[in-house]
């Protein structure tokens, strides 16, 4: 909301400077978010003494002017009739910007430069006159080369206010100096709306129906005839503009005036135009449309409440008249309207015709029901003066649901125990009053009393209560550390889990990425899915900024994707990612989403950052399962197995990815390198390596407690030997083989090399193994040792046709 | 032989001067005063001159002796604190070492973690719901009824009539109430969702939600819990301003602002020249809220707060376009 403070100054008289009117309001609740000067674009116009007149030799009707501002000189082509020597007039240098919104700039007219311009008060937006160049009288203090702004006093600003959805009674000049009353406790100059005498002619009433009481509480009709459409006065013009209102003829003007001012929007109807005439607030009927005064055609549907004539409907009803009756340059009669909508009803019409107006915007907030009439009598009055139209007959009232203000009560003691304070009973009783409470019964226990029509918000004690609050101040409640009793309620065990997985991909040097939970489903088609994949199975977005935000994601995959891609473009191509995030997979309509948790890292780049020391290695698979298997085992998962059947993840590339399997068959999630194809898709440089994880499949396999196990006091015995096996032996099998024999002794296996090629013949391979055997209690002897590893070594030799490599 | 001094005076002065090292020293030592040093053997040769010659000689040799010894501690001197080059062919210690690529948490993590850590400090448990919400906690429970102009406020993604991406976290505390009773002590971090999108707003952000409910639970309370916090996450002598606003769940509702960390209150672009930034939004609880759980509006009171970490993300790491967080540009992860 702009208030234009001179404006603010007629209802009441502050003496504060802007700047702490501004502070003032803010600490009040009514957030001042600038403060403006208005007549900014004149700063840099000077008086000038006009010296010296010659005629422009190319242009008949121009004149070339020397002038003098203070010590310059400036030579300026002028075309006004008025100028003369020795006049005083306003020049408008370089970067002033006129009331046209043009910025004067030097010129070359027909070959003579221009330093500047020579304004009429039209041009400057002080005034009226356009016939000549503003000239000005000798007065003290008017000298060549002062600020027009100050030797005129041009001073006002404008305050833009954030009004928050539940004042709208601020939506007004007047509103806002009810609440500079309140802050500083000084009276409004005017304390009842006008309700002068003004003059009547005839006795025409024109006939006003509400058929839809409860959508219209309040319906006002005043006929004017005699109305002379122009242009607004200046003054008027420049209020609105500063306001922040296009001036588009003298009466909408005034109704817009008016709405500025009272709060209270108004409409003005050709009334030669309405068929009848006759007013009907309605409901739309099936098929009924309204060409709005925007041009726009508007299909009212039956749930919308109109103004029609006998006809047909005129306005859609608190958001925008029509255009058929819209006033205009031929308009000598004219019907104006001033009413109270049902602020639900005017909201749900504004949102379905996607039409925000200064209307509906209030309207749907609620203005003051018992300011309608009062508006209505001020807008009568302005027309009158700015048209020359007068009142023809009765103004039309029809209330059909009086408004009753609500009786409020407030409790001191529970006022002061909710804030913290310690006000006495006077004190609230003055900020009450203060507000327009009417009181009603006071003492120490409880004060009641009525509030004004305007403050429809207030409604129960805590209004009152934070009506107290602001006007006590907010700084001068206490600062206070609470006392209140602790709820010692345990974290959810979540939050701990997040944490950890974090710290050890953290330490694994992996970098944490967050992305949009959005997605387009085109990503997701992109990783090749099935029709019956659950991940098929979108959320859809009804209103999404844009088509690749349209879902939300029911795989992190494409976010990472996304981020490779970005990432790659700006040259980083060396990337070890992570992302814990939520999945959702939906469900009927109505019912919220499955939301589940995934853990997704990636690989890809080199394996090392680029130095002098490390060796020159791009990731590969075993780079991404490394960082996989750290973080299983420091989560303490230690009996999980990869599972090379694993049909459901279509976008890594076959052969180069497993399932992963803890206990008996629960799926914690799987890795691969992802399919070039797929990477195509993002435009990705490959090969890009992915593991993913269920949080919940994850958090059921580390809830177990963790034991510690006794140090061992008896050294071990290594052996190691290495195989010729085929090539399409899996290690885990190898090793399941082993370990499902169950040596005595054998405490762990490791693969420390494979190896492939000659003289190890083609599709073999050979796994060099290093067997650790060790006792609890005694240190094993050599021939222990042997005793359960050469049995173990020839059955693993006959088992899979294996040769020893020598 | 007083030449011979002559040429040992000025021999052991220049290489004194010249030496580099205590090893210098020690050698010009050994060379000159040791026991076969050049002095020494000439000190040795007196008792073969002449009576008159003895004297002299020995005089001139004895000061000599005091002048090197001195010159060699003053070098000496000199030397202590200047320390020697040692050069180990192959090995040049100057190399960068042989760093492996560190991970980096997200700065939205990081600062979350920040603020959750302050409030659980002051005993706050953290709670989490979903992030698709059903109208009705998402407003409705909030006392944000349908057709109410306050939802215009938050632009809100719709999934169908019912079912909405959360605009707060605020759901959170209604669904904390509808499960325990007080005392009640809970803040919700998590993503929140709005259609809007520019240099100070992404479609998808985080927030943390607290809520303090109990039977002594004030205003002044609640402005101390946020001065603490405000101050344990700016700095502490950080100034704090509450002044009125609205928000449909609380009221009193109050907005805090803290003092420009940019321009110190000064007036500056970030602060549009008011010195004042908004960090949090925050009030008592409505007793509408405490109604739709079933809380005995006469009994408790409380108040609830909300905060959005990016912008607390951007004004402690001086970042001005929130777009970053989530381009996951790498040049700017590992700033952090």
């Amino acid at each position: 909301m702009l208030i234009l403070t001179s404006w603010l100054k007629e209802f009441v008289h502050f003496t504060v400077p802007v700047e702490t009117l501004a502070k003032d309001l803010t600490m009040a609740g009514l957030e001042v978010e600038e403060i403006e000067s208005t007549y900014k674009g004149l700063v840099p116009v000077v008086v000038c003494s006009i010296e010296e007149i010659v005629p422009h030799s190319h242009a008949s009707h121009l004149q070339i002017c020397t002038v003098t501002a203070g010590e310059q000189k400036f030579d300026v082509v002028c075309g006004a009739p008025n100028v003369e020597k020795g006049q005083m007039a306003a020049l408008a240098k370089p970067g002033t910007v006129l009331s046209n919104g043009t910025t004067v700039e030097p010129s070359d007219i027909y070959g003579i430069r221009s330093d500047g311009m020579l304004c009429s008060e039209a041009e400057l937006g002080i005034g009226d006159d356009k016939t000549g160049i503003l000239v000005l009288e000798p007065a003290p203090g008017c000298e060549p080369g002062r600020s027009l702004v100050d030797v005129l006093g041009l001073k006002d600003w404008v305050l833009d206010i954030a009004v928050t959805p539940n004042r709208p009674d601020c939506l007004s000049v007047l509103g806002v100096a009810r609440e500079v009353s309140a802050i500083y406790g000084i009276p409004l100059t005017i304390t009842k709306s006008p309700n002068p005498s003004i003059p009547q002619s005839l006795n025409s009433s024109i006939p006003v129906a509400i058929e839809a009481p409860d959508l219209c509480g309040r319906y006002t009709a005043a006929v004017m005839e005699g109305i002379r459409i122009g242009p607004s006065p200046h003054w008027m013009a420049m209020r609105l503009q500063a306001s922040g209102i296009r001036p588009i003829n003298n009466v909408v003007d005034v109704t817009n005036y008016v709405l500025i001012e009272l709060g209270q929007p108004l409409h003005a109807f050709d009334l030669d135009m309405l068929t009848g005439p006759a007013i009907e607030v309605r409901t739309a009927r099936p098929g009924e449309k309204v060409k709005t005064i925007d041009g726009k055609d508007r299909e009212v549907r039956p749930d919308m409440l109109v103004i029609a004539d006998a006809e047909r409907p005129v306005a859609v009803a608190g958001v925008m008249g029509g255009a058929e009756t819209e006033v205009n340059d031929d308009t000598k009669r004219i019907l104006l309207e001033s009413a109270w909508f049902a602020p639900a009803q005017v909201r749900r019409t504004s949102k379905a015709l996607k039409t925000i107006t200064e209307s509906s915007y209030r309207f749907e907030r609620g203005v003051d029901p018992e300011g309608v009439i009062s508006a209505l009598y001020r807008t009568v009055e302005l027309i009158g003066q700015v048209t020359g139209g007068c009142l023809v007959g009765e103004i039309n009232d029809i209330y059909p649901r009086p408004y009753k203000p609500g009786y409020l009560s407030i409790r001191p003691e529970r006022a002061n125990k909710l804030l913290g304070t310690g006000l006495e009973t006077g004190q609230i009783t003055r900020f009450l009053e203060r507000i327009g409470i009417e009181l009603t019964h006071v003492d120490d226990e409880k004060i009641k009393g009525m509030a004004p029509t305007y403050r429809l918000d207030l409604k129960e004690e805590v209004d009152l209560v934070e009506e107290i609050a602001r006007l006590h101040g907010f700084p001068n409640i206490p600062t206070q550390v609470p006392r209140a009793g602790i709820a010692a309620r345990a974290p959810e065990p979540s939050q701990g889990l997040v944490h950890r997985i974090r710290t050890i991909l953290l330490s694994q040097g992996m970098t944490e990425v967050i992305s949009y939970s959005f997605m387009s489903p085109d990503e997701i088609e992109a990783l090749g899915l099935g029709k019956n994949d659950p991940r098929m199975q979108m959320v859809s977005v009804q209103n999404p900024l844009s088509d690749d935000q349209s879902v939300m994601r029911t795989s992190i995959i494409p976010s990472l994707m996304g981020t490779v891609a970005g990432n790659q473009a700006r040259r980083n191509m060396d990337l070890g990612l992570f992302e814990i995030g939520t999945v959702f997979y939906a469900r009927g309509t109505g019912e919220l989403p499955l939301e589940e948790q995934r853990i997704v890292a990636l690989c890809t780049g080199a394996r090392y950052p680029e130095s002098w020391s490390w060796p020159k290695e791009q990731v590969d698979l075993f780079d991404l399962k490394g960082v996989l298997q750290g973080l299983l085992q420091a989560l303490g998962i230690s009996e999980w197995k990869t599972v090379l059947e694993t049909p459901d993840d279509p976008f890594y590339l076959p052969g180069a990815s497993a399932g992963i399997v803890w206990g008996e068959n629960s799926v914690l999630g799987s890795f691969g390198q992802i399919d070039p194809d797929v990477l195509e898709f993002w435009d990705i440089d490959g090969p890009v390596f992915v593991f993913e994880l269920s949080f919940n499949a994850l958090e059921t396999a580390v809830s177990r407690q963790l034991k510690f196990t006794s140090l061992a006091k008896y050294p071990a015995v290594e052996r190691d030997i290495a195989v010729i096996v085929q090539d399409r032996l899996s290690a885990q099998d190898l090793l399941e083989y082993i370990s499902g024999q169950a040596p005595d002794f054998l405490e762990e296996v490791r693969i420390f090399d494979i190896y492939r090629g000659k003289p190890v013949p083609e599709s073999s391979k050979s796994i060099g193994m290093r067997f650790t055997y060790r006792a609890l209690d005694h240190t094993l002897s050599d021939h222990e040792v042997s005793e359960v590893h050469d049995p173990m070594v020839r059955s693993v030799l006959q088992s899979y046709k294996a040769k020893l490599r020598d | 032989m007083q030449e011979r001094l002559g040429e040992i005076r000025t021999q052991a002065l220049e290489s004194i001067e010249s030496a580099s090292s205590e090893e210098d020293l020690k050698n010009i030592r050994v060379r000159v005063l040791g026991r076969k040093g050049e002095l020494t053997m000439v000190l040795k040769a007196i008792g073969k001159l002449s009576a008159e010659e003895r004297p002299k000689i020995g005089q001139l040799a004895n000061k000599l002796k005091k002048e090197i010894e001195a010159s060699i501690n003053a070098v000496k001197e000199a030397l202590k604190g200047v320390y020697v080059r040692t050069f180990i062919p192959g090995l040049d210690p100057t190399l960068p070492g042989r760093q492996k690529q560190l991970g980096r948490l997200h700065p939205i993590t990081q600062m979350m973690d920040e603020i959750c850590s302050v409030f659980e400090r002051m005993g706050f448990t953290v709670a989490h719901g979903p992030e698709v919400e059903l109208d009705f906690y998402n407003f409705e429970a909030l006392n944000i009824p349908p057709d109410h102009p306050a939802r215009d406020m938050q632009d809100t993604f719709y999934i169908d009539d019912k079912v909405l991406l959360r605009t707060h976290t605020s759901p959170i505390q209604i669904r904390a109430m509808e499960k325990h009773r007080p005392p009640m002590r809970v803040i919700a971090p998590g993503k929140v969702y709005r259609c809007d999108s520019d240099i100070t707003h992404t479609p998808m952000f985080h927030q943390v939600e607290g809520l303090m409910v109990d039977r002594d639970v004030s205003f002044a309370g609640l402005k101390g819990v946020l001065t603490a916090f405000i101050q344990q996450i700016f700095d502490p002598d950080t100034l704090v301003r509450f002044r009125p606003s609205f928000f449909p769940f609380t009221e009193p509702s109050a907005e805090i602002d803290i003092q420009c960390v940019i321009c110190r209150g000064k007036g500056c672009r970030i602060c549009s020249h008011t010195g004042w930034l908004e960090v949090l939004g925050a009030g008592m609880v409505h007793p509408e809220v405490f109604r739709h759980v079933g809380y005995d509006t006469e009994e408790f009171s409380g108040f609830a707060f909300g905060l959005g970490v990016e912008r607390i993300a951007m004004l402690r790491f001086g970042i001005d376009d929130i777009r970053l967080f989530y381009d996951n540009d790498l040049r700017f992860l590992h700033q952090f």
